[in-house]
């Protein structure tokens, strides 16, 4: 079946309530963000039956699939664009790991491709920040430096789940101080961190740290600096999303006082050449 | 109330119900925490929230999930 596009919220309301019943396999969390994937043209139904619907973001470099399924027997029969497709599963932690809703991906053509987790913390259960006089770290305030970060990150991390970075984006990353960049003692630039402030909670969007300056607590720095960055009081907010498998990033975010916060998604992808 | 403070200090135990008011507007709770607890207030307490009492002003503090949850009921 043809993508077809998304043109209003009220079309989109309809599919929801229609197929949102009580025992749906679904990880349509959209809520307020399908509003303005509609309004710029962003989201299709790409197959649709009396019991499943699908439906299809298009993101930078692949779609992002969002289901209701609620019959599993006719799922054999969907067919989907040629295009590489990513569709996440969030769970709430490994007691539920989400083994049945898997397997009915895997049965559409999805593979496993990674999991993340998201951690959380308050200020005033932070440990202090130290002190690093091999790393000087500051906001990016030239344009060629957001440009490093932004390469940076997009060849550092996993282009189908993360959030890739466009170029015309680097213009806003500059001017609403987005990006901190750690340099060494020399100038050299080590590593970098992406900031995102979403009402009263800065989340990290993205950190990353070229291979040579890895091991070296640079990450550290940058999360020491990102906190006191948005330390208003004793209650501000810090969140993120961390690669399970990142056992490094993952071991500094818990020793700085980071909880897990009972929340993963898992990544399936299906690529149109393999 | 002490119930539903339970269910959601099992779903998110970072956050401090008793005294946040502004859960969603802070961006505290995410559209995930949002669904995971309706789906959690419909096995407790058999109640179902509809899509269009998504309203973020029912979400915002634990008094005010009670109060949709008596309405409903």
């Amino acid at each position: 079946m043809t993508p077809r596009r998304i043109e209003t919220i009220n079309q989109y309301n309809e599919l929801v309530s229609c197929f949102r019943r009580k025992w749906c396999w679904t990880n349509d969390y959209l809520q307020g963000r399908a509003e303005s994937l509609i309004a710029d043209g962003k989201l299709s139904v790409i197959c649709q039956d009396e019991e499943n619907a699908f439906l299809l973001e298009q993101k930078e470099v692949c779609s992002r699939l969002y289901y209701y399924i609620n019959d599993t027997k006719i799922l054999g029969s969907v067919i989907f664009p040629e295009t590489d497709i990513v569709t996440e599963i969030l769970y709430r932690g490994d007691k539920f790991f989400p083994t049945e809703e898997r397997m009915l991906l895997c049965k559409i053509g999805f593979k496993d491709n990674l999991i993340r987790d998201q951690y959380a913390a308050v200020y005033k259960d932070l440990m202090p920040a130290s002190i690093n006089e091999n790393v000087k770290i500051q906001f990016a305030d030239i344009l060629s430096e957001v440009e490093w970060a932004r390469n940076l990150f997009n060849t550092t991390f996993d282009v189908y789940s993360g959030d890739f970075i466009k170029a015309e984006e680097i213009d806003n990353l500059l001017a609403n101080k987005q990006i901190l960049i750690a340099k060494d003692t020399k100038g050299i630039l080590l590593g970098a961190l992406h900031q995102t402030l979403e009402r009263n909670v800065a989340w990290i969007s993205h950190v990353a740290i070229i291979p040579e300056a890895r091991g070296k607590h640079i990450g550290k720095a940058l999360l020491d600096a990102f906190i006191e960055c948005n330390h208003k009081d004793d209650k501000s907010r810090y969140m993120l999303w961390v690669q399970k498998q990142n056992d490094a990033a993952v071991k500094m975010y818990q020793s700085k006082g980071f909880k897990y916060l009972n929340k993963s998604t898992l990544s399936m992808i299906k690529l149109k050449n393999r | 109330m002490e119930q539903l403070l339970e269910l959601l200090k099992g779903i998110r135990p970072d956050v401090d119900f008793e005294n946040e008011t502004e859960l969603i507007d802070e961006g505290i709770l995410d559209s995930f925490d949002v669904v995971s607890i309706i789906s959690e207030i419909d096995d407790t307490f058999g109640v179902q929230i509809r899509i269009n009492e998504l309203d973020p002003e029912n979400f915002n503090s634990a008094e005010a999930i009670w109060l949709l949850i008596q309405k409903l009921k």
